[in-house]
């Protein structure tokens, strides 16, 4: 019974959402993962607002696209070189006309000596017509206490 | 003359002195004095439970379809599961702490719909804890809430934790 109402749930979750902005939506996260992946972090913050805020997973705070963006070129450059983002799963929630919130899950990796799990929330607004990030907070996944 | 100025300094300084107070607030423009004073009071009132209450009440102004990522990245769908979730963990692992707010940022997203970003400290005495003696700890981190309005209330529909690995 609960896996039936939990997957009702998502269901209601992914769809509350149009498909047309769902797939711009997911092409914003697309766009920071390649630039992860492909531009050592240039180019990261390109589907974000220019006034977005940043929480990493240490709990800084970035404010502005730029500072986000240099910050990723910064330890892409560093601790996080050579590494590869990957998304393992993707859930958003319609909070409001224009506004949407992203899950993201991800993984980091760069064998065979690092392998991290967290999550992405992202607060998401439709500005001229594009969905633009506004809003993001990171965390590792450590599982339950 | 002089009850009154002891009253004027009781009320400003009541919240203070319960340890109930959000310190370093900071509001958009954009936002309302009256809503921001709301939101406030969420936080406020969440930061009592948890120290008053063991966090009994702590979802209180929280959505009842809320969604909560905690600060080991597990998700909790639901007023009553997060709600569940700060019972457990004030009476166990977090019990007798106390949290404070460190700072408050309100940023307005949409109409009716806010981001509030709480730096907070949680610091505990030494305790026991499943039968062993632990040491007392603090730690910083941040909660991140998007706020929606709701017939006239401000109510958390997301919840984000990280904590402060660096402190």
């Amino acid at each position: 019974m609960k896996t039936i109402l939990l997957f009702l749930f998502s269901f209601q979750m992914a769809f509350a959402v149009s498909l047309s902005d769902k797939t711009a939506i997911y092409k914003s996260v697309d766009k920071y993962v390649d630039a992860w992946n492909n531009h050592s972090g240039k180019g990261f913050t390109d589907t974000f607002t220019a006034d977005t805020d940043f929480i990493n997973i240490f709990a800084m705070h970035f404010h502005g696209k730029e500072a986000v963006e240099e910050r990723h070129i910064e330890i892409l450059d560093g601790f996080l070189k050579d590494t590869t983002f990957i998304v393992t799963n993707r859930e958003l929630k319609e909070v409001g006309q224009g506004v949407v919130i992203a899950y993201v899950s991800w993984e980091v990796k760069k064998d065979p000596d690092l392998q991290m799990k967290g999550i992405f929330s992202h607060v998401l607004i439709k500005e001229e017509g594009t969905w633009k990030i506004t809003s993001t907070q990171n965390t590792l996944c450590r599982g339950a206490l | 003359m002089k009850r009154y100025t002891m009253l004027i300094l009781f009320l400003i300084f009541f919240p203070w002195m319960n340890g109930f107070a959000v310190e370093n607030l900071s509001i958009d423009q954009g936002i309302s004095p009256k809503d921001g004073k709301k939101m406030v009071h969420v936080i406020e009132a969440y930061m009592k439970s948890w120290n008053e209450n063991h966090a009994r009440g702590f979802t209180k102004d929280f959505g009842k379809k809320s969604n909560l990522v905690t600060n080991r990245g597990e998700c909790y769908i639901g007023k009553k599961s997060i709600q569940d979730y700060y019972n457990h963990m004030n009476d166990t692992f977090l019990h007798n702490s106390i949290f404070r707010v460190e700072g408050l940022q309100l940023l307005l997203v949409a109409k009716g719909i806010v981001m509030g970003y709480v730096n907070y400290e949680v610091d505990s005495a030494p305790r026991v804890f499943e039968e062993e003696k632990m040491p007392g700890f603090v730690y910083k981190g941040m909660l991140t809430h998007v706020f929606k309005e709701k017939d006239g209330k401000w109510e958390i529909i997301s919840t984000q934790n990280t904590i402060d690995e660096m402190y």
